[in-house]
């Protein structure tokens, strides 16, 4: 009988990237649902950390807001800095879980099964964060809702002919339907850990969250119908909204923003930052929470090779860029990206190519795909410089068409720093809070891939 | 789910109450009243403005200004385009006079100093003091000392008497006087007069060392002179100094020459001239010719390293150029042999037969009595000898003015009483026992004749500000006469100046009018007369001429010189001015140290760089600015900063360069020698910020600033006398069918979608696709439903022309605008992040600036109100858009504050209002009481978050078209001025209507050397640039 199991074993081992292990369907349960327990002291720790820093970055937000945005390092030229860095990163980071999610489904990739919910969730949140900065880097953030068309008795209406109204739609879009998604595709894992819960609250959240999943065929039925739909729907806004954020830049005329390939280099480049923080998020998850044997080494090997792919693409584009530049007759091109390389921010070009081009050359090796301690630095390098890749677009402000405008240069100020630490301690916050409420992991997915409770069945026996 | 049962009566009472409740909880506003005037007084009508007459009294030129008065306020000055001096021009310390009328530290009530703190006293108290000390002074035997700044008119007349009556005398003192022209003048033109420069009929122009465009003579009608001049293709000027000045950064030629060598090569130049008979044959040649044999071109060569080969052509083209002209005397290069200088010079126009033709006597500026340094100095001896009873400060500010060696200081505190008569704290007041608030000039009565013969009015433009209790200094002094006795004088100013006018009014050419309608005249008018000559003027000889010698250890020649925005220091507490950029450096709110780069590299240091300036008297720190445009062995600091009490924002800015200064004076003329002495400089000093607002004045080939071979100009125009006005330029500039060429900003893509003015019988083909309405269907704007609009019956696109070959960069348009617009000043921290707020900037290029052909160039550069605005797209709200009339317009209370509109702009002309400037609550607030007094209601005060530009004074255009539409007439070419076009001295900005073929502008816009900044970027611009003339230069 030992021989059938392992007959039956070895295709799911091959097809569905199980691991060896025998898990069953009650230990996955087991497994995943621990993290929903009673959070200990390391949790509370890293969260009051969190909230820490999140208050620093309230109050500096509430300094700026009451004295104005010149407590951010802008200057004249550089009339964008950190704030809109931020914005792109964490929108950009934020595509990499629906096309984990949604266009990996699509693809039918089984690999994608123990990692997209913390993908999915990074999205929502990732989300969440970059939408707080198109607010907060404008001077008067309580006039924000002008962008939004409605009707009014002035007959105002924005202009829809400018890139951040594109940005407008584009991020509610994004925001509303990943949201969707993510909250559709939890209900039968939301449904699970209901029927564990214990906790009154903890039973009154996950009951909202699962909708009133009694796990019936017809509602199996319904529920993936409905997130094949919302997969579908999902698809086509990885590719258009990050090439819509992209335009802020690319419709502008300023040397080293008005550039064709703005939107594939961005939309690449936002699942390459994406790719690398769910890394960044999933080691430490699964270490922390002993869940080597649901998210294996394959799993990570597979996601680092994607990592790999779109850091060839970034690091095609910042070649392509180079050569136009070189090769094309606009001197303010050419001058601005000689000055890219060489000059008072050059250091940050730097840090920009090394992070993304270079390092990640290292991916093309087994040992380092399957080495976590490596994986995990070298991801936080990407994030780093996928960070400072924007940073060099914005700075590139301020070597632009009038030589009287040059060497003004933006330093990043403390404002602008403690809003930086807070939008992670947002993100962050959001996510910790996550991990402990609503299962990180989908487990009815998982389940697909493992063989199938039989009533009566003892091990060896096949009926 | 429960069904929760209503009936309809509950519904409607429910709805009753809700609404009820709503509307009870809108509680009504307070309303706020607008209360009219109970009596109103007499011609004003709110939102009117009326405009006085009056002179300017930030220097001694006396330009002629007309003061703009809105509810009782001050708010704008503008130079009077009839007055004789400035023609409607104006200096930026001309509209900075404002923030001196509403200094937040102008003195409140009169104060009396017990030991070091001051005590607010009443006038009563004061004057009876005063009285008192004077009896006592006069009962000892002692006299007292008057000492006013240069005054002309009544209160030098004024001055004198009161200083007779108490017994005493009278001290005119101006630290940048023109003594020594005039000790000049009268040694070798027989009269102690300024001779009248005739710039503008000049062909060939140097100047040794004479900042005429700056601060020398009278700058503004200089100004408009040296525009006249260079608008003429053939026209050359040369600068001959050791450090470049602005004025002679718009020279085509650079003589670096070693500090205090400018004499020896003006005589050279006579030598050569008179040894090869190039010029009109000067009676007493002989005696000439001995006067300036040894300064043979190979003596001249060993002197000052200028080669003999270059003297020679330099004085061959001086005379052979008709006429030519030579001038001198600049604070810069006024050495202890400065009337010897200024001499040579005089020397040098006489045997090139300039005098009479481009140097003549028939206008006069008028600086008689002026006090030398060397009256202060024997006033400082009467001092310790005992003879001074009590002293009276009025006006000047000596103890800052002069360096300490000169004693003043020290004098003034043996003095046993002082009274200053001032409107702010400064060093010298600070020193007083007494100190009276007197009124700014633009609250008194008055007058003034700095041209001879031309008698200029001075009358207050608005009550006396009610928060400092403040009295005419006229008054003042003339209490403190009758306290002394003087019986016969008047009891009041106003009444001492009507006497003294009905006794001009038959000279001035009123005899036959009843005096009333003569004064109104007048008032209205803002001066009478006409410049007098002075006659006897011809040449009695050459003086004896020596070289001035540096003293001191060091190897570095001290190079101080005055700039535009401080002068002598005096307004140095304007912020307007501290943010000013220096036209030089563009540096702003401090002071520095310019060094030469190979000076620079032997000391390690940059710019910015700390470096401390060291003599035998003295020790200043600076930044140092590193540029080719001094000497090598030249180190050139600014005066005018360095206060040490004298209101918040100059106290403590800067450093005083006079503290360096060896003690030196010219013997001729008694004045200071600032240019005496040689220091040490060494790397390192206390920590201090050199705030730039333009870093970088290279253009790397961005063709900003362009210039025009004068080749191609004498070539074609067929008029030349106009130049390059285009009107002789069909070739160049219309195309071959005789219509002009179509500017950018007409829009000549999208024929059919984009508005313009459509051929006769022309109809738009039935496939356009177009928003544009055509004529006969446009409709008037009670026609045009809300939900429409049309561009289509625009009448007027507003432009711009600015000519760079006239724009000399003194800035007086940037400080303009920020009058007229409510522009807040930021101070130098925000400046370090580039957060300055000026709408207009003046942007310098150096393309060759190391001695020789030099070639510095200034564009004036504002929001270029593009026809296809990159700035107007982008922004997410419409906060930014284009009105029918062509301009850009910002709406402030739109704006959200994205800022992508800056981002996009590709000639970066837009400001970001980063802080709030206009909270009183907040530090950043930029209007301290009274400055908000100056504010232009016309123009909105942007709070934080809200982007601003140049609007083309929109407020004036309307203001403008109103007029026009009262008066049931068109709008004339002219009538409407931007603030920045009415202020340039040069006229070198012209704004205009380019729909209107016969306007200024339109005609410069189609000349030969028009030009757009950055036109391939296809914004098309509504302001169009001139070329600079590129004079060839023989090396």
């Amino acid at each position: 009988m030992s021989e059938t199991l392992a007959a039956h074993a070895e295709p799911m081992r091959r097809g569905t990237q199980v691991p060896a292990e025998a898990i069953t369907q009650k230990s996955l349960n087991d497994d995943v649902l621990r993290m929903i327990s009673k959070p200990g002291k390391i949790w509370w720790a890293v969260l009051t950390l969190d909230l820490i820093i999140l208050t620093l970055g309230l109050i500096a937000e509430r300094n700026q807001i009451v004295h104005g945005i010149g407590s951010a390092g802008h200057t004249r030229p550089v009339m964008w800095a950190s704030y809109i860095v931020n914005f792109v990163f964490w929108v950009g980071i934020a595509h990499c879980g629906t096309l984990v999610s949604a266009i990996l489904f699509l693809f039918r990739s089984h690999f994608r099964r123990a990692v997209y919910r913390v993908a999915e969730a990074m999205t929502v949140f990732g989300v969440l964060t970059a939408g707080l900065f198109p607010l907060l880097h404008t001077g008067r953030p309580w006039f924000g809702y002008w962008l939004v068309p409605y009707p009014n008795q002035r007959n105002l209406w924005p202009n829809v002919r400018s890139p951040l109204e594109w940005d407008v739609f584009a991020v509610t879009t994004y925001l509303t339907i990943s949201s969707i998604f993510f909250i559709v595709g939890i209900i039968p894992d939301a449904a699970v850990a209901r029927d564990r819960a214990k906790h009154p609250v903890m039973k009154l959240i996950l009951t909202i969250f699962s909708f009133g999943w009694t796990g019936s065929n017809h509602q199996w039925k319904h529920f993936y119908g409905a997130y094949l739909y919302f997969a579908a729907l999902a698809t086509p806004l990885v590719l258009s909204v990050h090439s819509v954020v992209s335009w802020d830049f690319a419709m502008a005329q300023i040397p080293g923003w008005h550039s064709t390939i703005f939107a594939p280099y961005f939309v690449a480049g936002a699942i390459f930052s994406g790719v690398a923080m769910v890394i960044n998020l999933l080691i430490p998850i699964r270490k922390t929470f002993k869940l080597e044997h649901i998210v294996t080494l394959d799993h990570m090997e597979k996601l680092s090779k994607l990592v790999l792919l779109t850091s060839t693409i970034v690091a095609y584009s910042y070649l392509v860029e180079f050569f136009c530049a070189w090769y094309g007759p606009s001197k303010f091109e050419r001058d601005m990206f000689w000055w890219r390389a060489t000059g008072h921010f050059n250091w940050g070009f730097w840090i920009m190519f090394t992070c993304n081009a270079i390092l990640p050359l290292s991916l093309w090796f087994k040992p380092v795909r399957r080495n976590m301690p490596v994986l995990f630095v070298l991801c936080l390098f990407v994030n780093v410089g996928m960070w400072f890749e924007r940073f060099v677009i914005m700075t590139g402000l301020a070597r632009s068409f009038m030589p009287s405008m040059w060497d003004i240069n933006y330093r990043m100020s403390w404002t602008e720093a403690a809003i930086l630490a807070g939008s992670f301690a947002w993100f962050f916050l959001f996510f910790l809070i996550f991990v402990r409420l609503l299962p990180a992991f989908s487990i009815a997915e998982i389940k697909e891939t493992l063989p199938p409770p039989m009533r009566g069945r003892k091990a060896g026996a096949h009926a | 789910m429960s069904e929760i049962v209503f009936n309809r009566r509950d519904f409607l009472k429910l709805l009753g109450i809700g609404v009820a409740g709503a509307a009870s909880g809108c509680a009504p506003r307070e309303s706020e009243k607008l209360i009219p005037y109970l009596v109103a007084p007499q011609d004003i009508l709110p939102g009117v403005a009326y405009w006085y007459a009056s002179t300017c009294g930030e220097c001694s030129s006396g330009c002629g200004i007309l003061v703009k008065a809105r509810e009782g306020r001050a708010i704008k000055i503008e130079g009077n385009p009839e007055h004789p001096v400035n023609a409607g021009g104006l200096c930026a310390r001309g509209h900075a006079a404002l923030q001196g009328l509403y200094d937040p530290d102008r003195l409140k009530t009169p104060m009396i100093r017990e030991g070091t703190t001051w005590k607010p006293i009443s006038w009563d108290e004061a004057l009876s003091r005063i009285a008192m000390e004077l009896a006592q002074s006069k009962a000892g035997g002692k006299q007292m000392a008057l000492i006013t700044g240069h005054e002309t008119g009544s209160m030098a007349s004024l001055a004198a008497d009161v200083a007779a009556a108490a017994g005493g005398t009278h001290l005119a003192f101006e630290p940048f006087g023109m003594d020594a022209v005039r000790e000049a003048s009268r040694r070798t033109f027989g009269v102690a007069e300024i001779p009248h420069y005739d710039i503008a009929s000049s062909e060939f122009v140097i100047s040794f060392g004479a900042d005429f465009l700056e601060t020398w003579g009278n700058p503004v009608y200089q100004a408009r002179q040296f525009a006249e001049m260079r608008r003429r293709p053939s026209t050359r000027f040369v600068a001959v100094e050791p450090r470049l000045s602005n004025t002679g950064a718009n020279a085509d030629e650079w003589i670096a020459i070693p500090a205090g060598a400018e004499m020896a090569l003006a005589l050279g130049l006579a030598h050569v001239i008179l040894a090869d008979n190039l010029g009109p044959s000067p009676d007493g040649r002989g005696a000439l010719m001995d006067a300036v044999r040894e300064y043979t071109p190979e003596a001249v060569e060993a002197r000052t390293g200028v080669p003999a080969a270059k003297v020679r052509e330099l004085a061959a083209a001086f005379v052979h150029a008709r006429p030519s002209l030579a001038v001198a005397g600049g604070v810069a290069a006024q050495s202890e042999q400065a009337v010897a200088m200024v001499a040579a010079v005089h020397l040098l126009n006489h045997v090139a037969g300039n005098v009479g033709r481009t140097v003549k006597f028939d206008r006069l500026m008028n600086h008689e009595g002026t006090a030398s340094l060397a009256d202060l100095q024997k006033l400082g001896e009467d001092v310790s000898d005992g003879k001074v009873g009590m002293l009276v400060v009025q006006g000047p500010n000596p103890v800052y003015a002069t360096p300490a060696w000169a004693g003043f200081g020290a004098a003034l505190e043996k003095v046993p009483f002082k009274v200053a008569l001032a409107t702010s704290m400064d060093e010298t007041t600070s020193q007083c026992d007494v100190v009276l608030p007197v009124l700014h000039s633009l609250e008194t009565m008055g007058d003034a004749e700095s041209i001879k013969g031309v008698y200029s009015i001075v009358q207050p433009s608005m009550q006396k500000l009610p928060m400092f209790d403040a009295r005419p200094a006229g008054d003042v002094l003339l209490a403190l006469a009758h306290g002394a006795g003087a019986g016969s004088l008047p009891a009041t100013w106003s009444a001492y100046v009507e006497n003294r006018w009905k006794g001009m009014q038959s000279r001035v050419g009123g005899a036959g009018q009843p005096f009333d309608v003569f004064w109104n005249e007048t008032l209205k008018r803002g001066f009478v007369g006409r410049p007098a000559a002075a006659s006897g003027a011809r040449w009695s000889g050459p003086p004896t001429f020596a070289a001035p010698e540096l003293r001191g250890a060091g190897e570095m020649a001290l190079v101080v010189f005055p700039t535009v925005n401080f002068h002598d220091g005096r307004s140095a507490n304007r912020p307007w001015l501290q943010e000013l950029p220096d036209a030089t450096t563009k540096a702003v709110w401090g002071s520095w140290a310019e060094i030469h780069p190979a000076t620079a590299q032997k000391l390690g240091v940059q710019t910015g760089d700390v470096v401390t300036i060291e003599s035998e008297n003295g020790k200043v720190s600076a930044p140092a600015y590193v540029w080719a445009g001094v000497r090598e062995d030249v180190v050139a600091i600014p005066l005018g900063q360095g206060h040490t009490a004298y209101g918040r924002y100059a106290t403590g800015r800067g450093v005083n360069p006079l503290a360096l200064l060896a003690p030196a004076q010219d013997a001729a003329s008694g004045t200071l020698a600032y240019l005496s002495t040689k220091v040490r400089v060494t790397k390192g000093g206390p920590a201090m910020d050199l705030v730039r607002t333009q870093r970088n004045q290279d253009q790397a080939d961005r063709e900003i600033a362009q210039v025009i071979p004068v080749a191609a100009l004498l070539g074609g125009a067929a008029a030349a006398g106009h130049g390059a006005e285009g009107g002789g330029s069909d070739s160049h500039g219309a195309a071959a069918n005789g219509h002009p060429v179509a500017l950018p900003s007409q829009t000549r893509l999208g024929k059919y979608t984009e508005p313009r003015q459509m051929k006769p019988g022309e109809k738009i083909p039935a496939h356009a696709v177009t928003a544009f309405e055509q004529e006969h269907k446009v409709r008037g704007p009670r026609q045009i439903p809300i939900t429409e609009g049309s561009y289509g019956g625009a009448k007027h696109r507003w432009a711009m022309a600015i000519d760079i070959n006239s724009c000399n960069g003194c800035g007086a348009c940037v400080t303009a605008c920020y009058a007229e617009n409510n522009i807040p000043f930021v101070g130098p921290e925000p400046i370090k992040r580039g957060r300055e707020m000026s709408w207009i900037r003046i942007e310098r290029y150096e393309e060759k600036v190391s001695g020789g052909p030099n070639d510095v160039r200034f564009v004036p550069m504002m929001c270029q109100h593009c026809g296809d605005a990159p700035c107007e797209t982008v922004c997410p709200v419409y906060a930014t858009y284009h009105n029918p009339e062509g301009l850009n317009a910002q709406v402030y209370n739109r704006c959200v504050g994205t800022r992508y509109c800056s981002n996009n702009c590709p000639y970066k002309v837009r400001a970001f209002n980063f802080f709030d400037y206009s909270a009183p609550e907040k530090p950043t607030f930029a209007f301290a009481e009274p400055l908000n007094w100056q504010l232009n209601p016309d123009v909105t005060v942007r709070s934080k978050g809200v982007m601003e530009k140049c609007t083309m004074c929109v407020q004036r255009i309307l203001e403008g078209k109103g007029h026009a539409r009262d008066e049931e007439r068109e709008l004339r070419d002219g009538e409407i001025q931007t603030a920045c076009a009415q202020s340039c001295p040069a006229q070198a900005i012209v704004f205009g209507d380019l729909m209107d073929p016969e306007s200024r502008v339109s005609k410069l816009s189609h000349g030969e050397r028009r030009y757009w900044v950055l036109s391939e970027l296809n914004t098309k611009p509504g302001v169009t640039y001139l070329k600079k003339i590129d004079r060839e230069i023989p090396a």
